[in-house]
């Protein structure tokens, strides 16, 4: 096995959906023995699309196959006395533990931060939840969209008279996981130090709120809105937006503090190196000129063709990616970023690979487990349940 | 007040605007002491963005700017001009009592500057670098241009955003933030590895490859099915209903998403239509999926007659998830983050006092706070090269003539 940065640390994963297992699934790559302990019907995301060729079978959901590689799995029932009991035996090896429940449940069963403490004084009580433990919204329901309009940054996107609209997927939930898990590591450096280990309360909102820097100290300073705003997207005069061409969009400027008329050059087309065009006003008055100039050539050409030319013309050049875009890029493609990982339910399938690239300690890819896969592994192995025993746990529906 | 978690961890900043500056951020509100290294010729741009506070009239245009304010509170401030041999034999000094070095500039800067981690690697064996340009450190694309603006496109967040069959819509620099986040990630795990074996290491993150992560579920589709996802507003394939509704006044939205039945019984009750829960339209989750425009339809009805906050707590109470599409102004009056002090007031010398967006997640026993407002241009000069490096006040006084630590833009 190849040393990770974080392979000293067992990391114990309660959490469910997105956001709490995308932390624990950082710790997974990086190296940590993250045992990922589901209720026995399985993690939500189980059930979750895209499925596999459309079967929706447990374990053919594409959701739960990337948010929950690289960890063990074992099912376990906290709503028994027994269940609980083995929760708090595999504790004291325990470095980090991750859960997304609603505020005070673990604290009902008698698994809160202070008694998971006074077991194994050195663990991280990594808490997720989309408003935080406490305050007037602590028990209400949130959602990708429900977290992203409270955040402040829905407001910010989509077109003026139109209502604002979310980036597509679950962003939001990931960024709040990568979230926690920065804190989770910070509060892990903090031991190297004190010894002990702490709580963390981390809120979807505030992870995601923590983005909205410019609008929040425009507001402060000035009473102003200022940073992004609603605008219109649709590529034009030069400006920034998505430019249609040849076979999707492109993005297409000159860079800041140059002149637009390297786009003439560009381009060759001549009679953009009019003055009339020159300055960012002067293209808004001119506009339809400006563009009925331009849509021949962006027309000609392929998304590929004027990302990698405009670039080689020193030009703020960018393309729209589909996925398929990513996948055929040939910089991805040169950096090896997908990585193929084996499963017994899909075969071999293509998933984003490394965040970010160590020169040390590389990221591992493996695969996430199959529901109860490694009760035997864990039960038996590390807390000396017999064959027979396990056999019991199951029966009494503990595990 | 008490210690915080990163205390003792040092970071030598070369990085701008957003990415960089982000990362440097997250960490320096847990205690990590962030050396922000600008020059009187080439300060972080930022500091001419967003607006001045109204009513301050002082000089120093680049220090009272809102948006650095914000972003780089927390962190000490030093000029150097890495130009000069000088200046880099200044930041090899810094170096030597450092633990980490962070830069988000393109590809070849450090190189060109010879200050690549091969060469940073023989004045301190352990020191951890990261770097994080907008493709990666190698590559046929490391030395395009990439902006937070054509970065979000590339890393595949456009593709899948926009209104019901409209064209793709920008998301702005996304992978600004997320390039930051996933810098202070990749950072604390550097320094985790280098506690328990001495050994330092760098870190190449590409910022499309770090936001391409985000849409991990929307890739397997495609690498799994060969399916390509629309763009689809704010709805979703399964669930109804499922978007921002219309509410009172100008530009108010509460966004409402119902997933259960449970949920579903909840909205019917909420809004007063018990009706709903026999129509037969809206059945199953199944039906109410395909008949969604006429339940956004009904349900905006509801809405259009409400204040966006009351729509939210109505239906909350009722237990449906509903958020209301809060701007900057009403995030301040929120009463959920009033209550977790979210927004702590802050200081500064020459921009006055603001609440400000506070620090990402709590610590219950080595919380993170904000120590003090961003720094001046040039502000911890003194303290830097004077205490911790120890350079005799002559040699300063040398530098400073010579324009090599000189902090003032207007005198260039």
């Amino acid at each position: 096995m190849v040393e990770g940065a974080l392979s000293d640390l067992r990391v114990l994963d309660l959490s469910l959906d997105i956001a709490g297992p995308y932390c624990t699934g950082l710790l997974a790559g990086l190296g940590a023995d993250v045992i990922k302990i589901e209720p026995l019907d399985g993690d939500p995301s189980r059930r979750a699309g895209p499925f596999f060729q459309g079967d929706p079978h447990p374990e053919k959901s594409g959701l739960f196959l990337y948010v929950n590689q690289g960890k063990r799995g074992v099912t376990l029932n906290l709503n028994t006395e027994t269940g609980r009991g083995i929760l708090r035996r595999l504790l004291p090896a325990a470095d980090v533990i991750v859960e997304s429940y609603a505020p005070g449940y673990l604290a009902s069963l008698g698994l809160g931060y202070s008694q998971l403490e006074a077991i194994n004084p050195r663990v991280v009580l990594t808490s997720v939840t989309h408003f935080g433990q406490d305050g007037p919204y602590q028990n209400w329901q949130g959602s990708e969209l429900v977290d992203y309009a409270l955040s402040g940054q829905l407001s910010r996107i989509g077109d003026q008279g139109k209502e604002p609209l979310k980036t597509g997927g679950s962003v939001e939930q990931y960024y709040a996981g990568q979230m926690a898990f920065v804190a989770t590591m910070t509060a892990v450096f903090s031991r190297w130090t004190t010894g002990e280990g702490q709580h963390i309360d981390q809120a979807i909102t505030e992870a995601l709120a923590s983005m909205v820097e410019m609008a929040t100290a425009d507001w402060q300073f000035a009473g102003v809105v200022g940073g992004m705003g609603r605008t219109s997207n649709q590529g034009s005069a030069g400006g920034p937006g998505q430019y249609l061409c040849k076979d999707g969009f492109v993005q297409i400027t000159p860079r800041r503090g140059e002149l637009f008329a390297r786009l003439a050059d560009f381009m060759d087309i001549p009679e953009l190196a009019d003055p009339r065009f020159a300055t960012p006003e002067g293209r808004i008055e001119h506009k339809a000129e400006l563009d009925r100039l331009m849509q021949p050539w962006l027309t000609a050409h392929t998304k590929l063709e004027i990302y990698q030319m405009g670039q080689e013309h020193r030009l703020l050049a960018g393309y729209t990616c589909t996925v398929e875009d990513l996948i055929e890029s040939p910089q991805f493609q040169d950096r090896g970023y997908f990585v193929d990982v084996d499963h017994p339910f899909t075969g071999a399938i293509k998933y984003p690979g490394a965040p970010f690239k160590m020169s040390e300690t590389p990221w591992q890819a493996r695969r996430a487990p199959l529901l109860g896969e490694h009760n035997d592994e864990v039960y038996c192995g590390l807390l000396n349940y017999s064959k027979k025993e396990l056999v019991m746990l199951r029966t009494l529906g503990v595990i | 007040m008490s210690r915080r978690a990163l205390e003792g961890v040092r970071i030598l900043d070369l990085s701008q605007i957003w990415a960089g500056p982000y990362c440097g951020r997250l960490l320096a509100d847990m205690g990590a002491q962030i050396i922000k290294v600008e020059s009187a010729g080439r300060y972080d741009s930022t500091r001419d963005s967003g607006v001045a506070p109204q009513g301050v009239t002082g000089p120093l245009r680049w220090n009272i700017g809102s948006w650095f304010n914000t972003r780089n509170r927390n962190k000490l401030g030093i000029t150097i001009d890495m130009t000069t041999a000088e200046g880099k034999s200044l930041f090899l000094k810094l170096l030597e009592i450092s633990d980490v070095v962070l830069e988000n500039f393109s590809a070849r800067v450090m190189q060109n500057w010879g200050l690549d981690y091969t060469i940073l690697q023989k004045h301190k064996a352990d020191i951890i670098m990261i770097s994080m340009p907008a493709s990666g450190m190698t590559g046929p694309e490391r030395d395009y241009v990439g902006m937070g603006s054509n970065i979000s496109p590339l890393a595949g967040l456009v593709a899948i955003t926009g209104y019901k069959g409209d064209v793709p819509h920008s998301v702005g620099a996304y992978t600004d933030p997320i390039a930051g986040l996933t810098g202070a990630g990749a950072i604390l795990s550097a320094l985790h590895y280098r506690a328990r074996t001495g050994t330092g290491q760098y870190i190449d993150l590409s910022q499309r490859e770090a936001a391409a992560r985000l849409i991990g579920d929307v890739i397997v589709d495609y690498t799994m099915n060969g399916r390509l996802w629309p763009v689809m507003g704010n709805r979703r394939p399964a669930w109804a209903p499922h978007s921002c509704y219309r509410c009172k006044g100008e530009d108010k939205w509460v966004a409402i998403t119902v997933t259960t039945d449970a949920q579903w019984h909840g909205l019917c009750v909420g809004t007063g239509h018990p009706e709903w829960e026999t129509d037969p339209r809206f059945a199953d989750a199944v039906s109410r999926h395909t008949h969604q425009d006429e339940l956004d339809r009904l349900l905006s009805e509801w809405t259009a007659e409400r204040d966006h906050r009351e729509a939210m707590e109505t239906l909350q109470a009722a237990g449906v998830p509903a958020g209301a599409v809060l701007n900057p102004e009403e995030m301040f009056e929120d009463t959920q983050y009033a209550a977790r002090g979210y927004f702590p007031e802050v200081s500064h010398p020459e921009a006055g006092t603001f609440p400000m967006l506070g620090v990402y997640a709590k610590l219950s026993k080595t919380p993170g706070y904000i120590a003090r407002g961003a720094p001046l241009l040039g502000e911890h000069n003194e303290y830097v090269f004077r205490s911790l490096l120890g350079l005799p006040q002559q040699e300063l006084e040398k530098l400073l003539l010579e324009g090599v630590i000189s902090a003032d833009p207007t005198k260039l």
